[in-house]
């Protein structure tokens, strides 16, 4: 602008005109400016690197892709979190399917599965993200409407309550599997259905089609200390997730296909859980299948899901009263 | 003259246009720099449990043997019982043991579980005894049901791996969740519950005599007042 009223061309640039344009150029770049400033706010590594981007599926991946990618991630969580770890990836096993199920006239309601998960499975503890919902039921309904999943008594079990976790029930007919547009989201051999973090776009179309609420979005970048992280990782269940992509219970993969038991289990104080392979026909959770009362949570939508929930002929709270004025006349 | 001819038609429409988008720009720009909106996020303070709301440990962890620490001295039962037995007609009237409240039905009796003349161990069905680190036998003689249960695995913790190829797979046994004498389930304090982003609390959905539903999809009553740091006091009153 200076070089054209330089050459003389005065008469179509006056000294106003001049000024009025160049503050509007000067404005326009300021402006462009600030509208980029939210990228001042970026960190190091919230634009992915380029190994990441060109990452394929998990599927197609090869055995060097693939440990190639474990050992990135394994560098990613270090720098982001400051714990070194190795990333696993443990295979399905031939023959086994896993089921879980669940004493619904044991649980007391304690939540102890839900904050072991959340330990194993390093969840994001702000914002929270917890893969297991407690509902505290009316007893003599099974209308989840009327559910809780707030109660906070000072102790549980409550006479009139019953508890019912709800988690991912791992389906044979997933409905988030079938609505996610990238299948990032899949069923794996033995029944686990899992998501690679590196694949989801966050449509969160999986969240919408469960029917039991069990997928989880990390809204914001998931925050957990650096001390309660758990280094036994693995890229297709607990390993950190980013912000914007869904996570879910996997069963506890990186734990359950090396044979232990799901963190939600080990830490129940009423033995409630029972975990195992269905297709072994000695294992607890096939003996429960042939000879418990079983119950199948929205079993009319079709998803045959592989979480049952279980009965006992007598349980020890079913002389409880169910209700409080029962409880005042006895007292 | 020469003043207004000149100045008039410099101060045309393209001049204030120039003006006003330059001044609207500088404007904007100072806005955005300035960024007064900051995101402020919903998501309330981590919350971490401590260590015994997720442990693993069972809730009791009993001796299975038959002995009594005193002022750091071990005794076995019989060391005493041997000395003072006791009839097992009478009731309890107890000096020692006082910390024991019995609560298990229709038994109040120690002999109901406890063998009379061998004090180191269970009473079986008639005179045989049953060993304390075995105390499932002795639950099984009224509890069939459940110890038909607990020996397939149905009824009580499995600890360890789900299957015996993998590792050792350890059974929890009775009294390692259940006081034999007081055998009801103890309640427990239940560990923080859910805090999370989308998740409010709902005091209109209370009916006036029963607990709180809270919907938490219902987003559009984020405005109303929190309650959720006073739900036992709430819950309380009728």
């Amino acid at each position: 602008m200076t070089s054209a009223s330089e050459n003389g061309n005065s008469v179509s640039m006056t000294r106003r005109g001049f000024l009025a344009k160049s503050t509007a150029g000067a404005a326009g770049v300021a402006a462009l400016a600030a509208s980029m400033s939210p990228l001042r706010h970026l960190a190091d590594d919230d634009l992915p690197s380029m190994e990441e981007f060109l990452q394929k599926h998990y599927k197609e991946m090869t055995q060097e892709d693939k440990s190639r990618t474990l050992a990135r991630i394994a560098n990613e969580v270090e720098k982001r979190h400051g714990v070194s770890t190795t990333i696993a990836d443990p295979a399905p096993m031939d023959g086994v399917e896993f089921v879980y199920a669940l004493n619904i006239s044991r649980c007391i309601g304690c939540r102890r599965c839900v904050h072991a998960c959340v330990k194993e499975n390093n969840q994001s503890r702000s914002p929270e993200v917890q893969y297991i919902r407690v509902l505290e039921m009316q007893k003599g309904s099974t209308d989840v409407e009327k559910a809780n999943h707030h109660y906070n008594p000072p102790a549980v079990p409550e006479h009139d309550s019953y508890y019912m976790p709800v988690q991912c029930h791992q389906c044979a007919k997933p409905p988030c599997v079938k609505v996610c547009p990238v299948e990032a989201t899949w069923q794996e051999p033995d029944g686990l259905t899992v998501i690679d973090y590196d694949w989801c776009i966050g449509c969160r179309y999986c969240e919408a089609a469960c029917p039991y609420w069990a997928r989880r979005f990390n809204f914001q970048e998931p925050s957990i200390d650096p001390e309660n992280i758990n280094p036994n990782m693995a890229y297709l269940s607990n390993r950190p997730r980013r912000k914007g992509v869904m996570e879910k219970c996997t069963y506890c993969l990186q734990r359950t296909r090396e044979g232990r038991m799901p963190a939600c289990l080990e830490a129940c104080p009423t033995g409630s859980r029972k975990f195992g392979n269905v297709l072994d026909p000695d294992s607890e959770v096939a003996y429960i299948l042939r000879h418990k009362r079983i119950f199948i949570f929205k079993e009319a939508v079709g998803t045959l899901p592989r979480f049952f929930y279980y009965f006992d002929e007598r349980g020890s709270r079913y002389h409880e009263p169910t209700a409080k004025a029962e409880q005042g006349g006895e007292a | 003259m020469t003043d207004a001819s000149l100045s008039k038609p410099q101060v045309d429409a393209l001049s204030v246009a120039f003006y006003t988008i330059g001044f609207v720009f500088l404007t904007v720009g100072c806005v955005l720099w300035a960024n007064p909106l900051r995101f402020k996020s919903p998501a309330k303070p981590a919350v971490y449990v401590e260590a015994k709301m997720r442990g693993t440990q069972p809730v009791r962890t009993p001796q299975l043997a038959p002995v009594l620490t005193h002022a750091t001295f071990t005794y076995q039962c019989s060391d005493c019982h041997d000395l003072f037995p006791s009839s097992d007609t009478s009731g309890r009237r107890l000096s020692f043991h006082t910390d024991i409240t019995l609560a298990h039905g229709i038994n109040d009796r120690c002999f109901n579980c406890h063998h009379q003349t061998d004090r180191n161990a269970f009473a079986g069905y008639r005179t045989e005894s049953i060993p304390f680190d075995k105390p499932q036998l002795l639950c099984a003689k009224c509890h069939g049901p459940v110890y038909q249960d607990w020996l397939h695995g149905v009824h009580g913790r499995t600890d360890g791996y789900w299957n015996a190829q993998f590792g050792p797979v350890r059974r929890l046994k009775c009294i390692e969740c259940h006081d034999p004498h007081t055998p009801a389930f103890a309640s427990l304090k239940p560990a923080p519950g859910p805090n999370t982003l989308r998740t409010t609390t709902h005091e209109h959905d209370k009916p006036a005599n029963h607990k709180p539903n809270r919907n938490p999809l219902m987003i559009w009553r984020k405005g109303e007042p929190q309650h959720a740091s006073t739900p036992d006091a709430e819950r309380n009153t009728p």
